[in-house]
């Protein structure tokens, strides 16, 4: 009696599996038909979505051939509270994010972690960010964006009789696709390159190549939504390396409005609030300690730098860019490497100082660990950015190899 | 008319089949000893909590337990955390390997048999059984937890993961969203425990190779270097449950998770049957 036939389905399903997923990524790579445009028409197309409506989940990843350092916490419970360890975060391993956004002033971002979140929600003038694990909300006050623009304007006659090319500031989206253009063109290929599928959608692919030989961006590509405009993700390629350094995109989007309540926030009962300072505020307090330290009163310009001399130099120019601070900044900001941009991060510790002593120790030592002996210095190298630490406290960083900054550093 | 008899009789034996095998498994005091240690996880929680609630250590510890004093409702979830990667595993594992090998293991099997069941059918009820057990226990650990911890804490509208507030109503919406999501979760599971249940005729053997395989898993899944492999372990969603205390709900680890899911019990499932079917039934 044969009876074997009853393994058949035992057989069969593991072959239905594998053709569903084999076909599933299949149908997702071919590419739609859409009429053609050029860069300057996809980047007008851009501009006239900034109003657009739209929710989704979008997923971010990065491979800089750094070490992970969420797997050295526990998965999923980074600490996320102060602002070094959340870049750090942002440089390596997977996040992904709820997305809702109606127009210019109401959105809120969802961080979502393994049984926690983090949120930012944005509403008019009111912008807040919660943080479930430590049960912490920040709150923030935008200053008024009518009132900021008609500032702003007003300034803007003011100086155009000193500045007559003020005059020509883009208003329109083709002006701004012409400015973007114009700004981006020194030595960047950019061009229209096919098109593809994201999160379902038929999206235009706007590939920047630099021509430089230098540095360490291979390619920049951006997916702008054929219907809306919208850019659906964006992925940096870094020379030499196969998978993506950089990616971040839309796996599910809905281009009707989000609920009106998503952007409601009250912070729950029992959660630590903290009350960031207004921009005037700020202003005024960054004012008062310059006056302290300087003896003088600085120009109306809210420099986010503490003293004159940490002011950073620029060598080169285009993608090849290398950015100097000057001796003494590698101590006292010891951390603030990876990003090179040293005035945002100013900014952010400004509203949140008191970092814990014991976690900025510790993101120090993962840094100790990343930092490779180079000649004149320390140096931190990853499939984007280079940073050197030189031995007389300088730092440099770049998108480019630790070589070029060893260069640049011994001029 | 005469053929439409015998398929009623056939599928009210299926339904007595049902019923006797469930009354079977929840008169068994090994059952109720496992649904007691799983009651006790919420309860030894919330005690301890209490007792050494002076100021509490923040920071460490599973995810939720510092927010039990101040709702003790959080006790539930808490308590589900302990309990997925290993009292439920285990107790899943007992079960779902006892199924056909406990059979033969008691020489009833063959009895079984002797009925007209069918051999599928036989597999089937079993697998009923299993998947209302993991039922039981979640819901166990779930309403344990809501009742120790309002005895204990006060209570009162729930924080979620996104800082939005909900009653206490629609807090037991989803708790019961929960754990369906964790039944779900253990279903897959089963489906393995039941293939190698018809594997051998000693259940201890079929017991702990079902709950070893979910450690393996779940270490598998630890591995960032295995990172390939992570989508398709069947523990891979299990710690997902916190999609659902989000405000808007976030659908996709559900959706996800019963795929994957559904598939393990496709394979499985069939595996058993194949297993099973052909298999000559000396006991």
């Amino acid at each position: 009696m044969n009876k074997n036939w009853r393994w058949l389905p035992a057989g069969i399903v593991p072959v239905v599996i594998v053709t569903a997923a084999v076909s599933g990524s299949a149908v997702a790579e071919a590419q739609p038909q859409l009429p053609a445009k050029t860069a300057q028409e996809l980047l007008e197309f851009v501009a006239t979505s900034t109003d657009d409506a739209y929710s989704g989940t979008v997923e971010q990843s990065s491979d800089l051939g750094l070490p992970d350092l969420g797997a050295v916490d526990a998965p999923g419970r980074t600490s996320s509270s102060d602002p070094t360890s959340m870049a750090l975060e942002l440089l390596t391993g997977e996040h992904t994010a709820q997305v809702y956004v109606d127009g210019t002033d109401r959105a809120r971002v969802q961080v979502l972690d393994q049984l926690a979140q983090r949120d930012v929600v944005v509403n008019g003038n009111d912008v807040w960010y919660y943080d479930s694990e430590s049960n912490e909300a920040a709150h923030a006050v935008l200053p008024d964006k009518a009132a900021a623009k008609a500032e702003l304007e007003a300034k803007l006659q003011e100086k155009s009789a000193e500045y007559p090319e003020l005059q020509d500031l883009p208003r329109t989206p083709a002006e701004v696709a012409e400015v973007v253009l114009a700004t981006i063109d020194p030595g960047t290929d950019i061009r229209v390159d096919g098109t593809s599928r994201v999160a379902g959608r038929s999206a235009y692919e706007l590939v920047l190549t630099p021509e430089d030989e230098a540095t360490l961006v291979g390619s920049i590509t951006v997916s702008v939504d054929s219907e809306t405009g919208v850019p659906l993700n964006v992925t940096v390629l870094a020379k030499g390396q196969e998978e993506p350094a950089f990616s971040a995109g839309f796996s599910s989007v809905d281009f009707g409005a989000p609920d009106a309540d998503i952007f409601e926030f009250t912070p729950p009962a029992g959660a630590t609030v903290t009350e960031a300072p207004t921009a005037d505020e700020a202003r005024a307090e960054l004012e008062a300690r310059a006056e302290l330290e300087a003896g003088q009163a600085p120009a109306d310009a809210p420099a986010q730098m503490p003293a004159e001399e940490q002011q950073p130099t620029v060598i080169g120019e285009g993608w090849s860019t290398i950015v100097e601070l000057p001796a003494g900044t590698a101590g006292g900001l010891g951390l603030d490497l990876g990003t090179g941009d040293t005035a945002g991060m100013g900014e952010i510790m400004e509203i949140k100082p008191g970092m814990d002593p014991d976690e900025v120790a510790g993101a120090q030592a993962l840094l100790e660990q990343a930092l490779t002996q180079v000649d004149g210095g320390r140096a931190l190298q990853t499939s984007l950015v280079s940073v050197l630490i030189t031995d007389d406290g300088r730092i440099l960083a770049g998108a480019v190899g630790v070589d070029q900054l060893v260069a640049a550093s011994q001029r | 008319m005469a053929q439409v008899r015998p398929a009623r009789g056939r599928r009210s034996l299926g339904l007595t089949l049902v019923v006797s095998e469930i009354t079977v498994l929840f008169r068994r005091l090994r059952t109720w000893a496992m649904i007691g240690a799983l009651a006790l996880i919420p309860i030894l929680i919330a005690v301890v909590v209490r007792v050494s609630s002076d100021g509490a250590a923040s920071g460490r510890g599973p995810a939720f337990l510092n927010s039990i004093t101040q709702n003790g409702l959080f006790v539930s979830l808490t308590a589900l955390t302990v309990a997925i990667p290993l009292f439920l595993p285990l107790t899943i594992g007992v079960v779902a390997g006892d199924t056909i090998a406990g059979e033969a293991n008691l020489g009833t099997l063959r009895y079984l048999l002797v009925a007209p069941a069918g051999r599928l059918r036989l597999l089937l009820v079993k697998y009923a059984g299993a998947a209302l057990f993991c039922f039981v226990a979640t819901l166990t650990v779930v309403v344990t937890g809501a009742i120790i911890g309002a005895l204990l804490f006060p209570v009162g509208p729930v924080t979620l993961l996104s800082g939005d507030t909900v009653g206490i109503p629609g807090y037991f919406v989803r708790l019961l969203l929960l754990a369906l999501y964790v039944t779900v979760s253990l279903m897959g599971l089963s489906a393995i425990g039941l293939f190698i249940s018809t594997l051998t005729t000693i259940p201890v053997g079929a017991m702990a190779a079902t709950a070893a395989l979910a450690a393996v898993a779940q270490i598998l899944g630890a591995l960032p270097q295995l990172e390939w492999l992570h989508p398709w372990l069947f523990t891979n969603y299990w710690l997902g449950f916190g999609d659902l205390l989000r405000e808007p709900i976030v659908w996709t680890s559900f959706a996800d998770n019963a795929l994957l899911q559904f598939g393990y019990i496709a394979v499985f499932g069939t595996l058993a049957y194949g297993r099973f079917s052909t298999k000559d039934i000396l006991s």
